[in-house]
Order: C-alpha cells, then structure tokens, then sequence
C-alpha cells in the first residue's frame, strides 16, 4: 500500500509553488509519482537523488517513508489544484 | 537542421559535438577538439540540489586528467523560469565554480535530442565518439570516476 501525504509547503504565492510529499509504503519498493498539473502549469519533482519533470521515480527508505518536492510554476494562472498520482492509481490532491 | 544532425548523430551511438546548442557561456569547444577524448556531458540546471552535489566530482575529474585526456562539457537545461536567465545562470556558474563551458539549452533541443529525462544526468563517450555511459541521478561519483578512467586507459 502506497500512500502520499503533504508534508510541508515550501513556498506558495504567486507564479511558484514548492511543496514536500511524503510517499508512504514498504521499505525497498519502487514507485512512481506523478502529477497533472492543470493547463498552464509546469510540475517538476526532485527526489534525494535526481530532478525530474512530470514524474520521479522514488525508493522507498528503510524508515517506510521517502520525500520528493513538487515544484509547481505557471505560465497562466491556475483554475483548480495539482493531483499526484502514483504508478498505482493513489492519489493525493493540493489545492494551489 | 541541427537538431536533426544530433539526433541522426545519436542513433548512431556516437557523439554529436552539441550541435543544438545556441549559446555558450564560456569559450565554445571546437567540433575538433572532441576528437580523441573522454568526453563526458553534465546535463543539469543550476537551481538543482541533486546537480550541485555531482559539480565536486566533476570538477575533482577535471583536476585529475590532461586535457588531451577529458573533456567536460555542462549542458544547461532549466527548470524553473529564472533559470531560463542567462545572467543567472552565469552568476550561478561562478558561485559553483563551474569553470568548464556550458552550452545552454533553453529551448531543450539538446535535451530532446540525448533522449534526457532527469537532472542530472551524465553522458559519458569514449574516444571513439561513442556513448558508453549514461548515469542518472547523483550519488554515483564512483561509478562515473571508474568508468572514466576505464576509457581514458583505452587507446
């Protein structure tokens, strides 16, 4: 069982969102977040190791629990929020 | 037309001399220069955490092997929009001590045409031109440094 939760907001307001998610599950598993972000907006994830756009690939850590940073920016203003989603279908939505 | 002589270039496996990019900071290596050379790309943005952390071994790299040995190469895509800002990304350079040129990329032909998804990614070519390596991520600076010198002491 995967699950994402908000850890922390890093930054919010404006053209620029930034927020830390914690992905959830069993020690060693592999998973992918991704986002959809609504039109107009560019997500990009850094993880503990790599920066991606759309996506990362996260590990899961020994303590069950790893992080990865959402970046949110905008060429047009925002309608709605952001979802997460995993490779597995969870979800978690931010309203931006 | 560059951009499909880079991709052409790549599906041949071996190294286009970053012929998509529009812009250099730093001197821009001659196509020749290349030839001969370990060459290893540093694909990254400057704001990145997990680009600052490789910089130290790139940059131990470049101490340690001639020049007629290695060459270094930054292929700078942004992220966010400020770092599209060339005078950012200068300013970022120096307080990064990235002394080795780097092309930028801004409209992501480089990056498009490498096949590149994650910051940062290293791209590591023999003398012969050709791709032995791509590393993804930090965390791997054994991995790159015994990969180098694995090509370097192939002649």
């Amino acid at each position: 069982m995967i699950a994402l939760a908000l850890a922390a907001t890093l930054a919010s307001g404006g053209e620029m969102h930034a927020y830390r998610v914690a992905v959830s599950g069993p020690a060693g598993s592999s998973v992918t977040v991704a986002a959809q972000p609504p039109p107009g907006w560019t997500a990009t994830f850094c993880s503990a190791r790599l920066c991606a756009v759309g996506h990362v690939p996260v590990t899961i850590a020994a303590t069950g629990t790893s992080y990865v940073d959402l970046h949110l920016y905008v060429a047009a203003h925002p309608t709605h929020g952001v979802v997460l989603v995993t490779a597995r279908g969870d979800t978690l939505r931010l309203r931006v | 037309m560059n951009l499909l002589l880079s991709v052409v270039l790549l599906a041949q496996s071996t190294f286009a001399p970053l012929v998509g990019a529009s812009q250099w900071i730093g001197p821009q290596p001659p196509a020749a220069s290349y030839a001969g050379k370990v060459v290893v790309v540093d694909v990254f943005t400057f704001d990145c955490i997990n680009c600052k952390h490789v910089v130290p071994e790139l940059r131990s790299l470049r101490a340690h092997y001639s020049t007629n040995d290695l060459l270094l190469v930054g292929v700078h895509t942004p992220e966010m929009p400020s770092e599209r800002v060339r005078a950012n990304v200068v300013e970022a350079l120096a307080a990064q001590q990235i002394s080795w040129p780097v092309a930028i990329d801004n409209d992501q032909k480089l990056w498009n045409a490498y096949g590149i998804q994650y910051w940062p990614t290293q791209l590591i070519f023999d003398r012969h031109g050709k791709l032995r390596k791509t590393v993804i991520g930090e965390g791997q600076d054994a991995d790159v440094a015994a990969t180098v010198a694995a090509l370097v002491a192939e002649r």
